[in-house]
């Protein structure tokens, strides 16, 4: 175990995410039994099955963590946590790995948690119907090898594998109950081995979940129940937590989080995650942006300080790398807002550039536009705005139709496979049409290699081919915040911004 | 009854218009829904499935034709994310929007008549200006405003009634209605303006007729006059704008909905706008034009039991 737990203590960004608040004072107090808690999500769900519901955003992790569970969790060092799992290990070279299943634990619905429901779980998730598979394909297939263990095979030996079936963020890890999904009764009523039970979802409105009476873990839960409601817009979702009708929230606008910051009476969780919450794209496949001397010039035109003000009023930091808090890369070659040095790139390239940027019509997508706009006029490029709908623009990404366009970078745990996804040629999600041999050797080695030391340096070389090569610019970094009422206690710190509700507990529960 | 039949004639044929408009814009934006469902890590092949899964290969007029077959056997389909079927998601929040809408245009009459009635039997007084002035002020605020200011002060300040969220009537009734006083009590100090306005003129009208003068003449009481003889011919034109203000109201005050997060018709509207949920939208928008056009017939209806000269002169609105 301590191999796989310095594993994630190098390369789990977001499984990494680092604690900066003393939130977790809380967690010293001695837990109290009974009462409710409301918490405040920003969407409505999709469902709960991974097929029907293929994507599984901040709000339903959150959710389906206290409901279904995962093989591991882990701590705040990165440390894994046996939860379904007991224990497990790597087989044939990092070909294979063995998964001892926890014995005793059945599901909500009574079906016993055994290698059967497992196997099938995984069965459906390596399936080519399941949509997010791809980040995936390194695993071949799960065999059960007896009533209680499990072996995932793998296609080659692959580093970030504690990462998939952990990430709280995915569908793939939390396991449900075969006859609820059997039943296709899932989607809309699932049912796990989590420490609380689905009672009622009213769409739109709330999610209700009431305490496990059988759960296997001695402690917990606490609560008697947890509601979680829909609340969209978040000066309201804040003043909800003000006036004390939820207990919990997430957020992420600058200036939500400033006004929350100020309030005495609440208590801020904050954790530095990995990836980008904007990431600006340069399609290498058209001209002039498969020169990278016009990339980098580019780069050295923006200036994310200034973006990381305005955009986010400093709530998020700027960054040189994806890794998070995970890998300390250093500059790791970081292109800074240079203008001289963009008009000397331009003048080597030699022609007059003008280009034109695809943008949701959102107030956030108009803001990057137009900065982007502003800072590439001053080293004379042009920059065309053509506002669209999201769809369009996310068509219009995929089909390789754009030259610039605003993206992301998933806070996804282990960037690894991310990146390969991103970066690697012949990848469907090469979106940006950026691959180069040299990137290529770096990723697929960075896949394979499961030296510690070693792979933490492909990885920084991998950061900083990007920044020589200038495929994206960085928008700011990634932080997570929740921020929640004195009353309730035992949040563990933010991973991958799921907020962890399994264990906490009320102060007037009695 | 040809008045009758007229007016149901006119509402089948805005129905049907609505509907065949609603799925040809949401079918003919621009963008393919495929690409957004299936999130970042979907092959070409798989969004080819989700294409076909949807049934977003047909063509448009097969679609269509599909969709009114469905239609007619009242299936409006299912939430292309949630899978949760159209019907019953509107369904299950139309009770919240009718409470909204209920409490709201009560609020309003109970503002809106007795001030209307008392500033027209003392057009020009002090309480008339007062009332006028008060009444401009509060419709320049937009509602999204009001709906804060009641939040800062009711929920904030003074701690007494919740920000957000919706209690079901089972939770209890004090329970239930104090989620909905401050959403309701936003839209009623808009709405009560031009009501009273409304009802203020036309009475003002009315008290100059005849037979006012005639009852003034036979010594009845003011309240007596105002309200059993003047109220009834001096309401056509509030009810009209009260039937529009209710029909308006049917989507849910969108607005509203979302601010107070109560989970009505036009919060569902609103969310499956943002998340290009069309066959969630396509639903909300027939059913909202079909509540708009049935409380309009149900108002001209009310014209006929107001006044007889309607249903005999065959003719109206």
């Amino acid at each position: 175990m301590n191999a796989m737990q310095s594993w994630r203590r190098v390369l789990g960004a977001g499984v990494l995410a680092l604690s900066v608040v003393a939130a977790g004072a809380a967690w010293a107090d001695e837990p109290v039994r009974g009462g409710s808690i409301t918490v405040g999500l920003e969407t409505d769900l999709r469902g709960f099955d991974p097929i029907k519901g293929r994507v599984l955003g901040n709000s339903a992790a959150t959710v389906i963590n206290v409901i279904e569970e995962r093989l591991f969790d882990f701590d705040e060092d990165g440390g894994l946590i046996p939860v379904l799992a007991t224990g497990m290990e790597s087989e044939n070279d990092g070909m294979s790995w063995l998964v001892h299943l926890r014995e005793g634990v059945t599901f909500h619905d009574g079906t016993p948690f055994d290698a059967d429901a497992v196997v099938a779980h995984w069965e459906r998730i390596l399936s080519p119907v399941y949509i997010g598979g791809l980040f995936l394909r390194p695993m071949d297939r799960v065999e059960k090898v007896d009533g209680h263990t499990v072996r995932f095979h793998l296609k080659h030996p692959w580093a970030p594998f504690v990462g998939a079936i952990t990430l709280p963020i995915g569908f793939a890890p939390y396991i449900p109950s075969p006859t609820a999904v059997a039943a296709e009764t899932h989607h809309r009523q699932p049912v796990g081995t989590g420490p609380y039970m689905f009672k009622e979802w009213s769409s739109g409105d709330r999610l209700v979940v009431v305490r496990n009476p059988n759960y296997w873990r001695d402690g917990p839960p606490y609560l008697d129940k947890i509601t979680f409601r829909f609340l969209p817009d978040q000066q309201t979702r804040l003043a909800s937590l003000q006036s004390g009708d939820i207990d919990v929230m997430w957020m992420d606008r600058g200036t939500t989080i400033r006004s929350a910051q100020k309030d005495e009476d609440l208590v801020a969780h904050e954790a530095i995650g990995g990836g980008s919450l904007i990431i600006f794209m340069f399609n290498a496949s058209k001209p002039p942006l498969d020169n990278p001397l016009v990339r980098r010039a580019l780069s050295h035109a923006w200036n994310q300080a200034v973006a990381l003000r305005v955009m986010y009023r400093d709530t998020q930091s700027a960054i040189t790398h994806p890794y998070g808090a995970a890998l300390d890369c250093g500059k790791a070659g970081y292109r800074e807002h240079d203008i001289a040095a963009a008009k000397a790139l331009l003048a080597e390239f030699g022609e007059p550039v003008e280009l034109e940027m695809i943008h949701t019509t959102t107030p956030r997508g108009r803001e990057a536009g137009q900065m982007l706009q502003q800072f590439f006029k001053r080293v004379g490029v042009t920059l065309n705005l053509k506002p669209v709908d999201q769809l369009q623009l996310r068509q219009r990404v995929f089909t390789n139709n754009y030259q610039i366009s605003g993206w992301r970078i998933g806070d996804s745990g282990d960037q690894g496979p991310q990146l390969f996804g991103l970066f690697r040629k012949g990848s469907p999600y090469n979106i940006m049409k950026y691959n180069t041999p040299e990137m290529d050797a770096l990723l697929d080695a960075q896949r394979e290699t499961v030296d510690v030391e070693a792979r933490a340096k492909l990885m920084c070389q991998i950061a900083e081919k990007i920044n020589e090569d200038a495929p994206i610019v960085y928008a700011g970094g990634r932080r997570h915040y929740a921020f929640s009422r004195p009353r309730l206690k035992g949040i563990p710190p933010l991973t991958n911004g799921v907020i962890r509700l399994g264990d906490v507990w009320v102060t007037d529960g009695e | 009854m040809r008045f009758i039949g007229f007016k149901l004639l006119r509402l089948i044929g805005v129905v049907v218009a609505v509907a065949s408009l609603t799925f040809f814009m949401v079918a003919l934006l621009p963008g393919d829904l495929a690409y957004e469902l299936a999130g970042d890590e979907a092959t070409p092949e798989q969004i080819a499935m989700i294409r076909a899964e949807l049934g977003l290969n047909e063509p448009i007029g097969w679609r269509f034709i599909d969709w009114v077959g469905k239609l007619l056997h009242g299936d409006l389909g299912r939430s292309f994310r949630s899978d949760e079927p159209v019907t019953e998601a509107i369904l299950s929040r139309l009770p919240v929007t009718l409470e909204l809408l209920f409490l709201s245009q009560v609020f309003a009459l109970a503002l809106a008549i007795p001030a209307g009635v008392y500033t027209a039997y003392r057009a020009g007084g002090r309480l008339d200006r007062l009332l006028g002035s008060l009444g401009f002020a509060m419709i320049s605020v937009p509602v999204f405003v009001l709906a804060i200011l009641l939040i800062y002060f009711f929920a904030l300040r003074l701690g007494v009634l919740p920000a957000t969220g919706y209690e079901p009537l089972s939770e209890g009734l004090w329970a239930n209605l104090r989620t909905f006083l401050l959403p309701s009590l936003s839209i009623a100090l808009v709405e009560w303006v031009p009501l009273t306005r409304i009802l203020r003129s036309d009475m003002i009208a009315t008290l100059k007729e005849d037979f006012i003068s005639m009852a003034k003449a036979k010594g009845l009481p003011p309240w007596h006059i105002l309200l059993r003889h003047a109220l009834r011919p001096s309401s056509f034109t509030l009810i009209t704008i009260l039937g529009l203000q209710i029909g308006g109201l049917i989507g849910g005050a969108l607005i509203i909905e979302t601010i107070f997060a109560l989970p009505g018709v036009g919060r569902l509207l609103i969310n499956a706008i943002y998340a290009r949920d069309f066959m969630i939208v396509q639903g909300c928008i027939l059913f909202i034009a079909v509540g708009y056009v049935a409380v309009n017939f149900l108002v001209d209806m009310l014209y006929v039991v107001l006044d007889p000269r309607i249903r005999v002169g065959g003719k109206g609105g």
